[in-house]
């Protein structure tokens, strides 16, 4: 969940900011080092924009504080005048000589964290983004070697209990992930018992244990909660080598259903990598929907030692199962995607009928857009909540700026809620865009078109789908790619 | 921050980040006195709208030394090429 601070440009805010960044990182994981160089980097932006960005005027802005379990990102926005860090390059001698020290204040914020972006957005204003990878001790350096290399084979009538997941139970969580994948498991929080304690006492995430009757944890299977909607995504699933076969990855499925239903929530996804099929039968066995095929998701590197041979990054596939049942839908359907979108909205179950708005409002001048960007993934999700007439100059303008990010992709999420989503569809198509599919409530539990421009060259030999949704997915993403 | 004079010397100690509000406050009591001790074994950082206060005072020919600033600032100067330019003290006496 993000924490928003709006402030007046005044310096006596430069404190309390600076103040909350340190707490706020301390908070979400980083390290007492790590937030005070946080908080450092905050103090040199919060002031240069308190006093260069709004010369003469009190204005406000804004700070946004984002982290999931590895990465801690501040977001400082703001619309005063125009300036470019590209352009403010630190000189010693000039700094020694004038005492000008503006310039050295962007050098100390590279050097005080993992990651910092700018992003210019244009009559929007620019962002600052700060962005800390946070550290925990491995489950390897934690736990007895003999604990993690167990291999003891159960009695054949070994009983089982499934009970909900507590913080306490991080340890054998990722001892079990461990033994079970080594180093081969994509989602390294996984590996961190720190981080998973800390999402399951923040409630990022809800899942089931197996343990047997002696209390061996040897099945687990989770739900992690989106930030932004009422849906979750399905994952960590891990049963021991010498327990499968025995029907719990099912009965974990089953409780996480239930307790997802429980809990509110409308859908519930999983992200199937295409380098194989295995989780995508698995996903179409529990009724999950194929909508979408997100190109060169996440690099083939975070696969350690099981992907090493695939020639490229990783695509992945959104498998959604909704949990309240879809009825009518009136989507805005831009004319190029209709038939398959409206063939992906009937396998999960929906009526499509034509939209029904009288007299569309007028489309606006200025798109609001929020970027998410997923430094290890390698990738970035441009979510627009406005569609407004400079929707494609936004998304070209944000691709440029995150250039030394070296992304593998960039994918455009569209309200189909909106008329106007059909013209920036159009617009975003001839900027060299092309389909994903449909993201199922993916946002205000709002159904959005995603498209895709991937930044490498993919072989589609390597992108391997299961069921025949996603085959006609693949045929159409590969087929407007070349 | 608090300060006390002794005769041209003013010594001051920080309590919490050296930045533009206390930087500035240091350049409005920094009055007739030729030496500037800052007691920085305290403060948390010490950021480049300070290092530009410190640069003036250096620049209007006041002598000023820093007291066990913090790791931060070390690397801080040291990745801005400016370890000639500051006066560090290991200890404050």
């Amino acid at each position: 969940m993000d924490q928003q601070l709006e402030l007046r440009n005044h310096a006596s805010v430069i404190g309390p900011a600076t103040d909350f960044a340190y707490r706020w990182g301390l908070n979400v994981g980083l390290s007492d080092d790590k937030a005070e160089r946080l908080a450092l980097a905050v103090d040199e932006i919060v002031t240069d924009v308190v006093l260069f960005a709004y010369p003469g005027a009190e204005e406000t802005f804004q700070l946004t504080f984002r982290a999931d379990l590895s990465t801690a990102e501040v977001i400082i926005r703001e619309q005063g005048v125009p300036f470019d860090p590209a352009e403010a390059t630190y000189d010693r001698d000039q700094t020694v000589e004038e005492g000008d020290f503006n310039p050295a204040g962007y050098a100390v914020v590279e050097h005080c964290v993992d990651e910092v972006q700018f992003l210019n957005k244009g009559t929007q204003g620019k962002e600052f983004r700060l962005a800390q990878h946070i550290e925990a001790e491995h489950i390897v350096d934690l736990a007895p070697a003999d604990v993690v290399a167990d291999t003891s084979v159960p009695d054949d009538d070994v009983s089982y209990r499934l009970v909900a997941v507590e913080p306490g139970d991080a340890m054998d969580i990722a001892t079990l992930m461990y033994r079970t994948y080594g180093h081969t498991y994509s989602k390294e929080d996984l590996y961190y018992p720190d981080r998973i304690e800390q999402a399951l006492r923040n409630d990022e995430k809800f899942g089931v244990l197996v343990r047997t009757e002696h209390g061996a944890a040897v099945g687990h299977f989770a739900v992690l909660r989106d930030d932004d909607s009422a849906i979750g995504e399905v994952g960590e699933a891990v049963v021991d080598i010498n327990h499968r076969r025995r029907g719990l990855m099912t009965r974990m499925l089953e409780a996480l259903v239930e307790r997802a239903e429980a809990e509110g929530l409308v859908g519930v996804y999983g992200t199937a990598v295409t380098a194989h099929e295995i989780s995508q039968r698995a996903n179409a066995r529990f009724d999950f929907v194929s909508a979408a095929l997100n190109l060169a998701y996440q690099p083939r590197e975070r696969f350690t030692g099981l992907l090493d041979d695939y020639p490229q990054p990783i695509s992945n596939l959104i498998d959604f199962k909704p949990l309240v049942p879809y009825d009518t839908v009136r989507p805005h359907l831009p004319d190029a995607y209709g038939p398959l979108l409206t063939a992906i909205y009937e396998e999960l179950g929906a009526t499509v009928e034509p939209p029904d708005d009288p007299a569309p409002a007028p489309r606006p001048d200025e798109a609001a857009i929020d970027a998410r960007i997923e430094y290890d993934f390698r990738h970035a999700v441009l979510v627009v909540e406005e569609v407004g007439r400079d929707v494609e100059a936004q998304v070209e303008q944000t691709i440029e700026d995150l250039e030394d990010t070296e992304l593998n992709a960039l994918y455009v999420d569209l309200p189909l809620d909106s008329p106007h989503t059909p013209a920036a569809t159009a617009e975003l198509r001839d900027a060299g865009f092309v389909l994903a599919g449909l993201a199922p409530r993916f946002h205000r539990e709002q159904d959005h078109l995603r498209l895709q421009r991937p930044f490498v060259d993919l072989d589609p030999e390597a992108i391997v789908v299961y069921s025949d949704l996603a085959y006609v997915l693949k045929e159409q993403v590969i087929g407007e790619l070349q | 921050m608090t300060y006390e004079r002794d005769g041209d010397t003013l010594t001051a100690h920080f309590q919490r980040d050296f930045n533009l509000l206390t930087a500035r406050h240091l350049r409005q009591i920094v009055q007739e006195e030729s030496h500037v001790r800052l007691d920085l074994s305290d403060a948390r950082f010490v950021d480049t709208e300070a290092l530009a206060v410190l640069w003036e005072l250096q620049d209007d020919g006041v002598d000023v030394t820093l007291y066990d600033p913090p790791e931060l600032f070390h690397e801080m100067i040291d990745e801005l090429g400016l370890e000639s330019v500051f006066d560090v003290a290991v200890a404050a006496s």
